[in-house]
C-alpha cells in the first residue's frame, strides 16, 4: 500500500491532538499531585506541598476507603460473573434462530438506554420496596414467603440489591458484544459441523465458545471500565451520605474533592483524590494486561 | 441475505421450536420483567405523588394526571435539558466518527513510528476513570475563561464528550477493520484509487456495522453522561438531561415532586426509546451483513 | 412496508431536529446573543429566571448571584421575584443562575480560584470551609443596622463558625431537628401534650403502639440524628464531636444512648420496616402517609412531603425530649440554617448585601417562609407556616446550639459505619453493646 504523509497526518492528527489533551497532559499532572497535599482542585502548584507517598498511606489506613475498595473488587468479580455469563446466555438464545429476534434485543438493551438515574429509582422506589414493590408481590403469589419477607435494602442485603440492579441494567450491553461476535463466525462453522453431526451444545463448545476469545476479553475490560468509574449507583443507593455496604472508591473520592455535607470541619483532599485516581486506574489496568496474556488474540481467521 | 432470512423464519418447524422453548420462555420472562419496571413508571408518572408512596399507583383512584408532562416539560425545565442533550449527543457522535474511523484505520493499516505506542495508550486510556483527568482539564479550561460564555461553553463541553470517546471508539471500529480484508484496498490501488477516497467510498461503507454499533453506544452515553457535564456546565439553560434528573432527584428535599420526576424520566426516556428501535434493527443488519459481505 | 417505516423515521429524526433547534439549543448562533437567549425563555416558558445570558460585556453595575436553588423549587421562585423586584428599584442589573446544591458545592471554589466572577452565593451554613474567599460581613451588618432584625442565637451560631468570630455569612432559611409528629395520630391514641422528657416519650410511644399505631419510623440517611441528639443530651455536642472523630465508642454514655434505643426497638416501637428504609421511602411511604406517628429530622420535612400529606396533615415538632441524666435541657436543640455570603470577588459589596437584605427581610422573607413552608429569617415576620407553629417557641428559647445530629455526623468517615449500625440497631438486630463494639473497630 501506498503510504501518504500527508493523508496519514490528517487521518491521525485530529484524534492524537484530542487524545493528548485530555487524557496524557492531565493524567501526568495527576500522578504529580497524588505524591503532594493540595486541598482545592484548582490550587495553583504553589500551594501544593510536597508529601510522598503520605497520600496513599492515609487512604490505606481509613477504614471507609478500605471498604470501598473491597466493595468494589466484590462488584468487579461477582457482578461480572453474573453479568457476563448471564448475557453471553442471552446471545447464544438469540442467536439461535429465534423468532422475533430483534425484538428481544431490543428490549433487553433497553435499559442501558435510560439515564442510570431514572433506572436506579425505579429499582429503589419500586422493585425492591418492602410493602409494596414487585419482589415482595412476586414472592407472595409464587408462595415464597420467607423471599417476600427479606428486606432488600437493610444493612445486609442493600450491597446484592445493588449488585443485582446494576448487573440487569449492564447485561444488555453486554449481550451485545457477544452477539456481536457470535454473528461474525461465519456461517459455514456451523453448517459444517451441522454437516458433522455436532449437536447445539457441540457446537457451543466447540465452535461458538473458542472463537469468542477475543470478543470475550473486550467483554472483561469493557466490564472493568464501567467498575472503575462505578458512581452513580452507589450514589443512588444511598443519596445523601455514603454507606459502608456500598460505597465504592469514586464516591470516598467524590468527599474528598467537594467535602462532604452536614460537617463543620473541611475534610477535601485533592491529593488523596488524585491518589484514588491512580488507584483505580493501575486496577483497569492490571486487569487489561491480566486478560491480554491470559487470552492471547487467536490467530483464526473469519 | 434478507432473503434468505425472510424464508427461514416463514416456515414453521415445529420441532425446531420446541427445541427453543426453554429460551424463549428465558427471552420473554426477562422482557415482562422489563415491561413490569417500566409500566410501573409509567403508571407512576400518571399518577399523584401520595398515591405512588401509598402503593396505589396501578389503582388510578383519582384518575390520570396528565398535568405531571406539562408541569415537567414547561416548568421542570425537562424541554431545555432535553434539548440540549440531543444536541450535544448528535454532534459529539457524529464529530467522533469522522475523527475516530480514520484514526482508527490509520492505526490499523499503516506503519509509522509510535503506532504501536498509540495503540497501546488509546486502550489503557479506554480504562482511565475519567474523574482522574478531570482536575487538570477543569483548571486549564476554567483560568482560560471558557466557561463564561455559553456558546464557548457548549464547544468546550462537545469537546470534552468527543475527546472523552476517542480511546473508546477509535479500539472498537479498529477492531472493525482488522476485519476487513486488505484486499479490497489491494484491489482500489491496483484500480488507481488514491487511498482516501478508498478509505471513505470502500472501507468505511465496509464497516458500517461497527461504525453504527459505536454510535449507539456513544450517543447513548453522551445522552446520559453526568459528570462531565456537572463540573463543566456552568449555567442551568446548558444542562443536559442526567444533570438535570439528578437535581431533580436531588432537590426532592426541597419539591418533593415524585410524580413530576417520574414523568420527565418517561419524556427523557421516550425519545431514545423511540429512535432506538429504528437504529436498534440498523445494528442488527449491520452487524450480521456488514463484515462478511 | 420497509419503506414506509425508513420514511416515519426519517420524519421522526427530522421532527426531533426540529424541536433541538426551537428549544434555541443550536449553540451556533450564539453571537447574536440575545435571540437565542428569548427563545430560550419561550420554550421554557421561564422568561425572567435565565438572564445569565444575555448580558456578558454589560454596562453599568452588574451582580453575578449563584444560587444553591433550582430555578423550580419554590425558594428559586421567590428569589427570582426578589431579584427582579431589586434590580427595578436599584437599577443594579443581577445575572442570577439557579446552580443547585451540587452547583454550589462542586463547582464554586474552582470557578472563584479561576477568577470567574461571582459575587453573592447561597447554600448551607457554615462557609468557613471557603476560606478567605468570603469577605467578613460585621460592617455591612452594622451600617445597615441587619442584626436587630435576626435571631441572636442563630447569628452567634454563624459567628461561631469562624475562628476569628467574625460573621462572614447571612443566615435565613432557619431549620430546627427534633421529632416532627402526626398530631392526629397522637389524638387517636389518647396522647395530649407533647412529650417533654424521656419517661413522657415512652409512655406516648406505648400509647401508640397500644392503639395499633406504629410509633417511629426513619431512613438510613437520618438514622444519626435521634442517636447522635440523644448522646448530646448525656455528654453535650462537642463531646459527641469528640468521640466520633477521636474514639473511644466503650464509654458509658454511648451505651446508655444505645441502650435507650435496644429498649424502643425491643418494645416494637420502630416500624418493622425500619432497617431497610433508604431514604424517602420511610418519610414518603410510612410517615406521610399517616402509618406511622413520629420521625426524628429537621423542619423542612413539611415542605418535602406535602405531595403526599395533602393540606389536612396535622403537624406537631417537639425538640428532642431530655433524657435521664442529661446535661442539657429544652433549650438546647439542633438548629442551622441556609446562608449567603459574599465573595472577595465582589467589586461592590454594598450592593451584594443590599440584595441579601431584600431576600431575607420583609416582604420576600416573609413569601420565602409561606412558600416553601420554612421559618422566616427576619424577627419582625410573625407569620410562622401553621405546620411549623409548635417549632417557635423552642426556636425563640433556644440558647445552645448542637450540630447536625449532636454532632454524630462530624466524621464523614465514619457516619457511613455509624449509619449502618444504627439501622440495625434501631431493626433490633444489634444490642447497644454489640453496637459499641462495631463502631470501636470501624472507628481504628
Amino acid at each position: 500500500m501506498k503510504r501518504n504523509r500527508a493523508m496519514l497526518l490528517a487521518f491521525t492528527l485530529p484524534g492524537t491532538i484530542l487524545f493528548l489533551g485530555m487524557f496524557v497532559y492531565p493524567l501526568i499532572r495527576t500522578v504529580f499531585m497524588s505524591f503532594f497535599s493540595i486541598m482545592e482542585i484548582t490550587d495553583p502548584v504553589s500551594r501544593w506541598h510536597f508529601n510522598g507517598l503520605g497520600n496513599y498511606r492515609s487512604l490505606f489506613s481509613a477504614s471507609l476507603f478500605r471498604q470501598s475498595i473491597w466493595n468494589l473488587l466484590k462488584i468487579w468479580t461477582l457482578g461480572g460473573l453474573i453479568t457476563l455469563t448471564i448475557s453471553l446466555l442471552l446471545a447464544v438464545i438469540l442467536s439461535s434462530g429465534i423468532r422475533g429476534k430483534s425484538f428481544f434485543q431490543a428490549a433487553i438493551y433497553l435499559p442501558n438506554v435510560i439515564s442510570a438515574v431514572a433506572m436506579a429509582t425505579m429499582w429503589i422506589q419500586y422493585v425492591f420496596n418492602p410493602s409494596y414493590g414487585f419482589l415482595t408481590h412476586f414472592f407472595r403469589a409464587v408462595g415464597l414467603k420467607q423471599l417476600a419477607e427479606l428486606q432488600w435494602l437493610d444493612g445486609e442485603h442493600k450491597f446484592w440489591a445493588l449488585l443485582l440492579s446494576y448487573c440487569f441494567g449492564m447485561i444488555g450491553h453486554h449481550m451485545l458484544i457477544w452477539i456481536s461476535g457470535i454473528e461474525r463466525i461465519g456461517r459455514e462453522y456451523y453448517e459444517a459441523a451441522c454437516i458433522d453431526g455436532a449437536g447445539r451444545r457441540e457446537q457451543f463448545f466447540h465452535i461458538t465458545l473458542p472463537l469468542l476469545r477475543g470478543i470475550l476479553k473486550t467483554n472483561i475490560v469493557m466490564w472493568s471500565i464501567s467498575i472503575a468509574g462505578f458512581f452513580v449507583w452507589s450514589q443512588l443507593f444511598s443519596p445523601l451520605t455514603p454507606d459502608t455496604s456500598t460505597v465504592v472508591p469514586m464516591v470516598y473520592l467524590y468527599v474528598k474533592l467537594f467535602g462532604a455535607e452536614s460537617v463543620d470541619a473541611i475534610s477535601r483532599d485533592a491529593g488523596s483524590g488524585a491518589a484514588i485516581g491512580i488507584i483505580l486506574s493501575l486496577f483497569v489496568l492490571f486487569v487489561f494486561q491480566l486478560t491480554n496474556r491470559l487470552l492471547k488474540d487467536d490467530d483464526l481467521e473469519y | 441475505m434478507r432473503a434468505i432470512e425472510r424464508k427461514r423464519y416463514s416456515t414453521l418447524h415445529l420441532g425446531r421450536e420446541l427445541r427453543l422453548l426453554p429460551g424463549y420462555l428465558v427471552l420473554i420472562a426477562w422482557v415482562l420483567f422489563t415491561a413490569a419496571l417500566l409500566f410501573w413508571v409509567l403508571a407512576a408518572s400518571l399518577s399523584t405523588t401520595a398515591e405512588i408512596f401509598s402503593g396505589e399507583v396501578l389503582k388510578f383512584p383519582t384518575g390520570f394526571h396528565f398535568e405531571n408532562y406539562v408541569k415537567a416539560w414547561v416548568s421542570s425545565n425537562v424541554s431545555v435539558f432535553f434539548g440540549n442533550s440531543l444536541f450535544y449527543a448528535c454532534v459529539s457522535c457524529a464529530l467522533l466518527i469522522l475523527i475516530s474511523a480514520p484514526y482508527a484505520y490509520a492505526l490499523e493499516r499503516f506503519t509509522f513510528p509510535g503506532r504501536r505506542w498509540i495503540r497501546s495508550s488509546l486502550a489503557a486510556a479506554m480504562g482511565v476513570p475519567i474523574v482522574m483527568v478531570i482536575i487538570p482539564i477543569y483548571t486549564v479550561v476554567a483560568r482560560a475563561g471558557l466557561l463564561k460564555h455559553p456558546s464557548s461553553n457548549r464547544i468546550i463541553l462537545i469537546l470534552l464528550f468527543v475527546a472523552a470517546k476517542i480511546p473508546y471508539t477509535t479500539t472498537f471500529l479498529g477492531t472493525y477493520f482488522s476485519n476487513i480484508p486488505k484486499s479490497y484496498e489491494e484491489a482500489a490501488a491496483i484500480d488507481g484509487c488514491h487511498p482516501i477516497e478508498t478509505f471513505w467510498r470502500i472501507v468505511f461503507p465496509l464497516a458500517r456495522g461497527g461504525i453504527s454499533t459505536v454510535t449507539i453506544f456513544n450517543f447513548i452515553a453522551i445522552w446520559n453522561e453526568y459528570f462531565l457535564s456537572l463540573l463543566f456546565v456552568n449555567s442551568d439553560a446548558l444542562r443536559p438531561v442526567a444533570l438535570g434528573l439528578f437535581s431533580m432527584i436531588n432537590g426532592m428535599k426541597y419539591s418533593g415532586e415524585w410524580a413530576g420526576l417520574f414523568a420527565s424520566v418517561i419524556i427523557v426516556f421516550l425519545p431514545t426509546f423511540i429512535l432506538y428501535l429504528f437504529l436498534s434493527k440498523k445494528i442488527i443488519g449491520g452487524i450480521s451483513g456488514g463484515i462478511k459481505g | 412496508m420497509k419503506k414506509r417505516e425508513k420514511r416515519f423515521a426519517g420524519a421522526l429524526l427530522c421532527a426531533v431536529l426540529a424541536m433541538n433547534l426551537l428549544s434555541g439549543c443550536g449553540g451556533s448562533g450564539e453571537q447574536s446573543g440575545k435571540t437565542t437567549e428569548a427563545k430560550t425563555d419561550a420554550a421554557s416558558g421561564e422568561a425572567g429566571t435565565e438572564k445569565s445570558e444575555a448580558a456578558q460585556s454589560g454596562k453599568g453595575e452588574k451582580l453575578v448571584y449563584w444560587s444553591n436553588w433550582e430555578a423550580t423549587e419554590p425558594q428559586g421562585v421567590v428569589i427570582t421575584k426578589a431579584v427582579e423586584a431589586y434590580e427595578k428599584e436599584s437599577g443594579i442589573e443581577v445575572d442570577l443562575e439557579f446552580k443547585g446544591r451540587k452547583g454550589i458545592k462542586e463547582g464554586l471554589i474552582p470557578a472563584l480560584d479561576a477568577d470567574q466572577q461571582v459575587d453573592l452565593f447561597d447554600g448551607q451554613g457554615n462557609k468557613s470551609n471557603y476560606g478567605d474567599r468570603v469577605i467578613d460581613l460585621e460592617e455591612l451588618v452594622k451600617s445597615h443596622n441587619y442584626e436587630a432584625g435576626t435571631n441572636p442565637t442563630m447569628m452567634a451560631l454563624s459567628r461561631s463558625y469562624y475562628e476569628d468570630g467574625k460573621l462572614r455569612e447571612i443566615p435565613y432559611q432557619f431549620k430546627a431537628n427534633g421529632y416532627l409528629y402526626n398530631k392526629k395520630l397522637f389524638r387517636q391514641a389518647g396522647i395530649e401534650t407533647a412529650p417533654k422528657n424521656w419517661e413522657e416519650f415512652l409512655d406516648a410511644c406505648e400509647k401508640l403502639k397500644a392503639a395499633g399505631i406504629t410509633p417511629l419510623t426513619t431512613d438510613d440517611a437520618y438514622a444519626p440524628q435521634a442517636f447522635g441528639i440523644h448522646l448530646a443530651r448525656l455528654i453535650g455536642t462537642d463531646q459527641v464531636k469528640k468521640l466520633v472523630k477521636d474514639g473511644g465508642w466503650d464509654q458509658e454514655a454511648v451505651l446508655k444512648a444505645a441502650g435507650a434505643f435496644q429498649d424502643l426497638a425491643s418494645k416494637g416501637y420502630f416500624s418493622s420496616m425500619v432497617g431497610s428504609n433508604v431514604w424517602p421511602t420511610g418519610q414518603n411511604t410510612e410517615f406521610a402517609t399517616g402509618k406511622v406517628a413520629m420521625y426524628c429530622v429537621g423542619t423542612w420535612l413539611p415542605n418535602e412531603v406535602k405531595g403526599i400529606t395533602g393540606p389536612d396533615f396535622e403537624w406537631g415538632f417537639f425538640n428532642y425530649p431530655e433524657v435521664p441524666d442529661g446535661i442539657n435541657g429544652e433549650n438546647a436543640m439542633v438548629i442551622g440554617a441556609q446562608s449567603f455570603g459574599i465573595t472577595s470577588k465582589c467589586k461592590n459589596p454594598e450592593a451584594a448585601f443590599a440584595l441579601i437584605e431584600k431576600i431575607t427581610r420583609g416582604e420576600y422573607d416573609a413569601m420565602l417562609a409561606k412558600e416553601t413552608i420554612g421559618l422566616p429569617a427576619d424577627k419582625e415576620n410573625e407569620s410562622w407556616p401553621e405546620q411549623l407553629k409548635d417549632v417557635k417557641p423552642y426556636f425563640e428559647n433556644c440558647t445552645e446550639i448542637f450540630a447536625i445530629s449532636g454532632g454524630a455526623e462530624n466524621n464523614p468517615e465514619l457516619t457511613p459505619a455509624l449509619k449502618e449500625n444504627l439501622m440495625k440497631l434501631y431493626a433490633g438486630k444489634l444490642t447497644a453493646e454489640e453496637f459499641a463494639k462495631n463502631m470501636e473497630a470501624a472507628a481504628k
